[in-house]
């Protein structure tokens, strides 16, 4: 048999109702078959993992445009002594988006990289906080797919294949793991300008809606259809409600027993509540000065992202399983096709406080070790030059890196070549690091499955071997 | 076993491994190779002896001499095959592309040519490696070497003429195990049940009655006629019954009154926009190519308007199928219409990340066409045989590229421009279909590379299923290759086109198929609940000249049909998922017919049909997920004066969703949908709340109903409660409105408010709105 998600009718409304609490369950080690057929009983119920977790929630810090690694983590000091030179022939002609490998000159990267914390961990210049944690991470510098171009491979990034329209990340983690926030979506987006691949990227693909994330949005109601119409007062609306309410628990009885009548009677009353939770939420109005200060809030360029990164501790703090933000939507963002060196400097002092203080204040509130934070973009970019400045996409060998929720800080794992193009010590897929992160997350990769098209899909794909980077866990 | 992601993945891993010069003109080149030095070899390995061969003009003195004795294959050859070879170049595997099962396929080699030449052992290459005179290629590479006995008796085989009956063939057991695969079978009428009651009215309700009874269970009791009366409206039109039409139902008490409904709801236009909208699912229709560009189809709503009519005209099946596949080549006479329905496979992703590499788009595009066609016709899940043999289902990579083929002979073009419709720059497109100059020609591909063609493969229809095999050949056959799948399909001896559709239509009058996996009826789908009744259906299908509206009329006055949603507590016990029908499976309705509900409910929905989609105004909170790459997102979403049509005429972009619909499950437009999912999620009670359009509804259904009754309150509940559950409000349900209304007047009049009845008449729209049985259908 292949379960579908569709009408549950398996299980009584008894079993229903005492799930239905949505809260934070105790982890137990199920057997797996159950997933399916829990999360059609009740899909936002806790599930168990299948080993114990390191991580309890995701904070995932997104590049969009994709981040140059040799100006960021990867130094290449040869660039330099290159520069204005064609590479080696043995670099053959990988696809690029606008230049070509054969004819495209190195272009060097004007920071300078430092090495930084007890570890040592190398990152340019760019960087003025995030030295101060930089034992926190674990650098992964042999990143590499085949997607030169931005949707491609942001799907790529995100839901482990270059096709639209397939679960993200945060969808497997919540089909996984369920929520364990009673008042708010497990499953949260962030961003600041619309994404190249549009709202599909973070989408749930063939999983079941429930698991797609909700945007919470920096202005306006942090979530669309929040907000009360005008005409409407918080008095009003829950007199329309209860008066639903009212018919929907007659219904419900008239029917005589249905769990998806119970399950829309406590959406509406979790939609309720979201509608003070949300904004709560996102309230940083009691933060104190110290902590906004320690994200950046106090200051122009960093407030914007800094915003996002404290509202993604408070949403981890309230239950919040998969927060996913994002850098550099709408306008050029990381896609630094000319003036690279500038627009680094630039995202990098937009980024940098904000970050560094978000990784130092879950350390401090003791959130840190249950906290996977993961940093990188769609892909990274070429060590040779676009235009006289600029560099041009490239996935062959660009940098992620990981802290907190059980990783091994101050690791650098895999290198690229000498130019910094391609990854070739421990070359590691997108699907590697999707695995590892399951891993983390207690959620075996091979057994996280969802029938679809006539197969058993999973994030990591069906044709080949996941490998769990172990070198980056603690 | 692979995805079709993983496929298109690794072909995609392609695009990346090709660079921009070199290796492509070198692919070319093999395939022209290919094209042109295939047709020699394969004519020398038909049996013409070879004389004279200069290559092996010096033949190895080693090598064992011909068996002198006549040779007889099956007696002499065949074991010695079986043994040391079929483990790898049997009927299950085919390593290198080589495979001894049948004499077509041995003469017809491998990726690395042809093995046996007839008529000339010296100069087959075949003998050559099992004499393993040369270790590099000696076979079998493992275990025991032929004895020199063994190569002289398959020399002399060989030298004879290789003579091969066809009774030798060995079969491959995955074809043997399709033979008696349910779907695979030839479809039969199947014996009616004996089974007999009051309750039976109808062979169906025999063939449901008779697993019923097995169970132990019985039926439900009929439903309330105002229950059964929303639930074929919805059903049939997608719309709920008007007041009127629901009083002069309850009042007819006629024994064909449910008929003359059903009559009446099928000759309405409404019916093709509901069920259009079933088949533009499946063959996963949008507006627009998705990825970055999302570039505009702007003339797609030609195929959208095509299937509405088609279903309104009750057009048959077949017809509507063959029209689809290949109707610009069976009647050319009607151009423009035709185009028209064969737009649907010019309607898929446009990865225009791709467009620099035209060969990968077409690869990409085939790749979507045979998918496509092949789920929602065949209702087989093919694209795993993209890469690689199908480990479960008989369908080999030859199979799927031989339909690839088929494809091959035709190109998607801009009308427009008159130019083939791939290339950068272009922002929208009237793409439709046309005939290639030259077929591309198809190879079989490693791993589904492009990088990695063996060998040629022939347009050909599926080879396990009957009347498989490869297309004729002959003048002009490029031109008429998919008008021979589309007859094929249609052909009596095809067994799963009628199942197909006979299955889908059960799902879309009950909410789940008999198959519950409707795009994959092969091994490994999800086996019928009642398969006699799935090939009845079938078989009357056909009988009824493939009437679809014959078909919904026989379904919807079945007993089984009009029983009540609420079912006793054994059958919830036995049955939870309601496979045997002891009751009906209360739904929601799907994204669409929730927009037209309320619309409907309020008075406002503007019926216009067909022409180009309306696009609803959003605010620019609902605005700011689009992405367009000159930061116009307004482009993306150009708003019209329409505002109120059927949901089924909005805009359909891949890459931005209509965000009201987004809570509510809408098809994933990437795939064939074969199924909508019913998930419950707050984001949907937070639509229906804050939604600007629900609280205007609320508004225009409380004016309408104000006009409607006057002053008198209890007539403008009466009223709603028809216009929202189509059904009399019980005089618990009165009072409790009443109080409602009371309550929220009161409230109103103590904030200051002027017209406080008017605010709360509002209030109470938007209340039942919120409602779950404002959304679902028992």
């Amino acid at each position: 048999m292949h379960p579908h998600f569709t009408d549950s009718r398996a299980f009584s409304r008894r079993d229903f109702l005492s799930k239905a609490g949505m809260g934070i369950g105790s982890l137990a080690f199920l057997d797996l078959m159950s997933r399916e057929a829990k999360a059609a009983a009740n899909p936002l119920a806790t599930q168990a993992t299948h080993h114990a977790p390191r991580a309890r929630a995701v904070i995932s810090l997104f590049m969009h445009g994709g981040p140059s690694q040799v100006d960021t983590f990867d130094p290449k000091p040869l660039l330099a002594k290159y520069a204005g030179q064609a590479l080696p022939a043995s670099f053959g002609n990988l696809n690029l988006e606008f230049t070509k490998t054969s004819t495209a000159k190195v272009l060097a990267s004007k920071r300078t990289f430092r090495k930084c914390g007890n570890s040592g961990l190398e990152m340019s210049d760019i960087f003025e906080h995030l030295p101060h944690v930089a034992d926190e991470l674990a650098v992964v510098r042999s990143c590499y797919h085949t997607e030169f171009n931005h949707a491609p491979a942001l799907y790529m990034a995100h839901s482990g294949t270059r096709l639209m329209g397939r679960p993200s990340l945060g969808a497997w983690a919540m089909y996984g793991l369920g929520s364990s926030s009673e008042n708010l979506p497990g499953y949260v987006v962030m961003r600041d300008g619309p994404l190249k691949a549009g709202p599909t990227t973070y989408g749930s693909g063939f999983l079941p809606a429930i698991y797609s994330a909700t945007e919470l949005r920096m202005t306006g109601a942090p979530i669309l259809y929040l907000d009360k119409p005008d005409t409407m007062r918080p008095d009003d609306q829950r007199r329309v409600l209860d008066f639903s309410q009212q018919l929907n628990r007659r219904y419900l009885a008239a029917q005589n027993d249905d769990n998806n009548l119970a399950a829309r009677i406590a959406a509406y009353e979790l939609a309720y509540r979201m509608q003070s939770a949300a904004p709560e939420a996102v309230d940083l109005s009691k933060e104190p000065d110290s902590v906004k200060s320690l994200y950046g809030l106090d200051n122009d360029i960093t407030r914007p992202f800094g915003t996002q990164c404290l509202n993604a501790r408070r949403l981890v703090e309230r239950g919040v399983r998969f927060v996913q933000l994002y850098h550099g939507g709408g306008g050029d963002g990381w896609d630094t096709h000319g003036a690279n060196d500038a627009k680094h400097l630039r995202n990098g002092k937009q980024i940098d406080k904000p970050i560094s203080g978000l990784i130092t204040d879950l350390k401090a509130r003791g959130l840190l070790d249950s906290t996977l934070i993961i940093w990188g973009g769609e892909f990274g970019r070429t060590p040779t030059s676009e235009g006289s400045d600029g560099r041009d996409h490239s996935p062959y060998g660009y940098t992620v890196w990981m802290a907190g929720g059980g990783v091994k800080g101050g690791t650098v794992f895999g290198a690229t070549d000498d130019f910094g193009f391609k990854a070739v010590e421990s070359p590691v897929q997108v699907r590697d690091l999707h695995a590892t992160i399951l891993h983390l997350l207690g959620l075996q990769h091979e057994k996280l499955t969802y029938y679809f098209q006539g197969l058993q899909q999973r994030l990591t794909q069906i044709d080949g071997e996941s490998r769990i980077i172990k070198e980056i866990i603690a | 076993m692979k995805s079709r992601d993983f496929c298109q993945g690794m072909l995609l891993r392609f695009a990346t491994g090709i660079s921009n010069g070199g290796d492509m003109s070198r692919i070319i080149a093999l395939a022209f190779l290919a094209l042109f030095i295939g047709p020699t070899f394969a004519q020398q390995a038909v049996g013409q002896p070879v004389e004279g061969h200069s290559a092996i003009a010096k033949v190895d003195p080693r090598l064992p001499k011909p068996a002198t004795a006549a040779v007889d294959f099956a007696r002499d050859i065949k074991p010695i095959f079986r043994d040391a070879c079929f483990k790898c170049h049997g009927p299950e595997k085919d390593k290198g592309g080589f495979s001894l099962a049948t004499r077509a396929r041995a003469m017809e080699g491998g990726d690395e040519g042809v093995g046996i030449i007839s008529g000339n052992s010296t100069a087959s290459p075949l003998v050559h490696r099992i004499a393993a005179l040369d270790q590099d290629i000696a076979m079998p590479p493992e275990g025991e070497r032929l004895t020199p006995e063994q190569v002289g008796l398959i020399r002399a085989w060989i030298d004879q003429g290789a003579a091969w009956p066809e009774s030798a063939d060995e079969i491959d057991p995955r074809v043997a195990k399709a033979a008696s695969h349910w779907a695979f079978k030839p479809l039969k009428r199947p014996p009616l049940p004996e089974r007999q009651n009051a309750w039976v009215r109808s062979p169906i309700d025999a063939f449901i009655l008779r697993k019923l009874d097995e169970a132990g269970l019985s039926p439900a009791p009929p439903a309330t006629k105002e229950a059964l009366l929303r639930r074929v409206s919805f059903d049939l039109t997608g719309l709920p019954p008007a007041p009127e039409e629901i009083a002069a139902f309850v009042n007819d008490t006629g024994a064909e009154a449910f008929a003359k409904v059903v009559d009446r709801l099928l000759a309405s236009p409404a019916y093709g926009e509901r069920w259009a909208r079933h088949w533009l699912d499946v063959v996963r229709y949008a507006d627009s190519g998705g990825y970055e560009t999302d570039i505009l189809y702007e003339q797609a709503w030609r195929y959208r308007d095509y299937v509405i009519r088609s279903f309104n005209e009750d057009k048959a099946y077949d017809r509507f199928l063959m029209e689809q596949v290949a109707g610009d080549e069976l009647w050319p006479e009607q151009s423009d219409a035709m185009q028209d329905a064969v737009a649907v496979w010019t309607l898929g992703e446009w990865q225009n990340a791709l467009d620099a590499f035209p060969d990968m788009l077409e690869y990409v595009r085939r790749t979507d066409q045979v998918s496509t066609l092949s789920e929602a016709a065949l209702g087989l899940t093919v694209s795993c045989a993209n890469c690689h043999n199908h480990k479960f289902d008989p369908i080999t990579q030859r199979d799927y590229f031989g339909l690839e083929a088929i494809f091959a002979a035709s190109e998607t073009w801009n009308r427009n421009t008159g130019a083939k419709a791939w290339g950068k720059g272009e922002r929208t497109a009237y793409r439709a279909v046309r005939h290639a100059e030259k077929p591309v020609p198809i190879h079989l591909l490693t791993r589904g590379e492009l990088t990695n063609p063996t060998k040629l493969i022939a347009p050909a229809l599926p080879a396990f299923l009957p009347g498989g095999g490869a297309l004729p050949s002959g003048p002009d056959e490029n031109k008429q290759r998919r008008a021979q799948l589309a007859r094929w399909l249609v052909s009596p001896q095809n067994p799963l086109t009628a199942r197909v559709i006979a299955n889908r239509i059960w799902q879309w009058h009950f909410g789940q198929a008999l198959a519950s996996t409707p795009n994959d009826l092969g091994t490994q789908g999800v086996p019928p609940s009642h398969p006699e009744l799935l090939d009845w259906l079938a078989s009357e299908l056909i009988s009824n000249m493939w009437s679809m509206k014959k078909l919904h009329r026989l379904i919807v006055l079945s007993s089984t049909y009009r029983q009540s949603a609420v079912r006793d507590a054994k059958a919830g016990a036995v049955d939870p998922q309601n496979r045997l029908l002891a009751g009906f499976s209360r739904r929601r309705l799907e994204a669409e017919a929730v927009w037209d509900h309320l619309h409907a409910a309020a008075g406002t929905l503007d019926r216009k049909s067909f022409g180009a989609p309306f696009v609803p105004k959003l605010s620019s909170e609902e605005l700011r997920g689009v992405y367009d790459i000159e930061g116009k997102p307004e482009n993306k979403w150009p708003v019209t004066v329409d505002q109120n049509r059927r949901a089924i005429y909005i805009l359909s972009r891949r890459s931005f969703r209509f965000p009201f619909f987004e809570a509510f499950d809408p098809p994933n437009t990437a795939v064939s949908c074969p199924i909508r999912q019913t998930t419950t999620v707050p984001t949907q009670a937070l639509t229906l709340l804050n939604n600007r359009i629900v609280g205007e509804q609320a508004r225009m259904m409380a004016q309408r109903l104000t006009r409607e009754s006057g002053n008198d309150v209890e007539k403008f509940v009466r009223q709603a409660w028809l216009l929202v559950y189509s059904r009399t409000v019980s005089e618990n349900e009165l009072k409790l409105a009443l109080n409602f209304i009371a309550a929220a007047e009161d409230a109103k009049t103590k904030a200051g408010k002027t017209d406080a009845r008017s605010a709360a008449l509002v209030e109470f729209c938007m209340g039942v709105m919120n409602t779950t049985e404002f959304i679902y259908t028992n």
